[in-house]
């Protein structure tokens, strides 16, 4: 796999997604976005749609998240730790359970280890703050994606 | 009414960033016209851009929204302000009001609310919801009709470079670092920390960070 030589996590989300077209990897992704803040997901609509990927579905609680994925069934889930009827935390196994294939980014305003350790417990497959630059969360996702 | 309304958005998240200005892009005839990460780059916008209607995050770098609005309705009173914040808190409220900003909303409540306040804020008209009118109301009625201060440990009111410096230290750092964000010297950053612990009455930097919590000076 190509490496990536560039110097921003923006670049090199870029970069890394031209790597994954050249080497014929899915590029397409289909995202599943869950968050309670209606200007969070708009935000993060417009940005996986700026990479070239597709946002198949949007939830606002944790219930929701659980029901999209097992019927979008989606490459990825960004899953905001904090909602309301059902937290993250909480609809993050049943999510990972009945979508085996769908893997999930955990998302939330502040960096905790605690957290992290208790989403990795989870089986999780990556940690993103709400608060990190646009670029940062990007990557995470792509890089999650493609391993 | 207006043909097209020039919006300002401060926040220094991205993603809030990008997603307000998706909701505000959405309604015909608003247009985002700048974008700022610091207060202090919002009020250099504001005066740069001249927009109808100024959205601020209240917590920001370089100056928080509520002296960046306060800054911006002083000098360019054409520009209505809305701030939006992560919570309630009365000691906002008093500040927006005392300030003579006529829009508030928290972003839990902006899915809602943004569009119907920058509305109103356009119209040179205020918007508050419900829950901030009554918040107004109960303190203006216990204090038996003026505005009560936010909190009653603080006998003094903060500045807004004590509210900068303690933002700073409840983000872990020490007065060199808080002396070098600031462009003063370890000695003034330390005189000045000693005053903000006098004034809110706190021993620890843990019992400081618990005042900026429960004050909404930070957010957790």
């Amino acid at each position: 796999m190509a490496q990536s030589l560039s110097a921003t996590p923006l670049a090199a989300a870029t970069e890394g997604v031209a790597n994954d077209v050249a080497l014929g990897r899915k590029q397409a992704w289909r995202i599943l976005i869950a968050d309670d803040h209606e200007a969070v997901r708009r935000g993060l609509r417009s940005a996986i749609i700026g990479m070239g990927w597709q946002v198949c579905g949007e939830a606002r609680d944790g219930k929701e998240a659980i029901e999209q994925a097992r019927a979008l069934n989606p490459d990825l889930v960004i899953l905001d730790v904090s909602m309301p009827v059902m937290s993250g935390l909480e609809a993050a196994p049943q999510i990972l359970q009945s979508a085996p294939r769908t893997k999930v980014v955990a998302f939330t305003m502040h960096e905790s280890q605690q957290m992290k350790d208790e989403m990795a417990k989870i089986g999780v497959h990556g940690f993103a703050i709400k608060s990190a630059p646009l670029a940062q969360l990007l990557e995470t996702i792509r890089s999650v994606l493609a391993k | 009414m207006m043909k097209s309304l020039r919006i300002l958005l401060a926040d220094d998240h991205d993603l809030m960033r990008r997603g307000l200005k998706a909701m505000i892009e959405t309604h015909p005839g608003w247009e985002v016209c700048g974008e700022a990460h610091t207060g202090k780059e919002a009020v250099a916008k504001a005066e740069q851009l001249k927009p109808h209607v100024a959205v601020l995050d209240i917590s920001m770098p370089e100056m928080d929204g509520l002296e960046a609005a306060r800054q911006i309705r002083k000098n360019f009173p054409e520009t209505e302000v809305l701030v939006l914040s992560m919570h309630y808190s009365d000691q906002i409220i008093r500040e927006v009001v005392e300030a003579g900003i006529l829009g508030y909303v928290t972003k839990s409540e902006s899915d809602r609310d943004l569009v119907l306040a920058v509305e109103a804020l356009a119209n040179h008209k205020p918007f508050f919801t419900s829950h901030a009118t009554e918040l107004m109301l109960t303190n203006l009625s216990a204090a038996g009709g003026s505005f009560r201060r936010g909190s009653s440990d603080v006998k003094e009111r903060l500045t807004p470079r004590e509210r900068e410096i303690i933002r700073l230290i409840s983000e872990g750092n020490s007065s060199k670092q808080v002396a070098s964000a600031l462009g003063i010297s370890v000695k003034t950053a330390d005189t000045h920390r000693a005053n903000i612990m006098r004034k809110v009455q706190v021993h620890t930097v843990s019992d400081l960070v618990r005042y900026a919590l429960r004050n909404k000076i930070i957010e957790a």
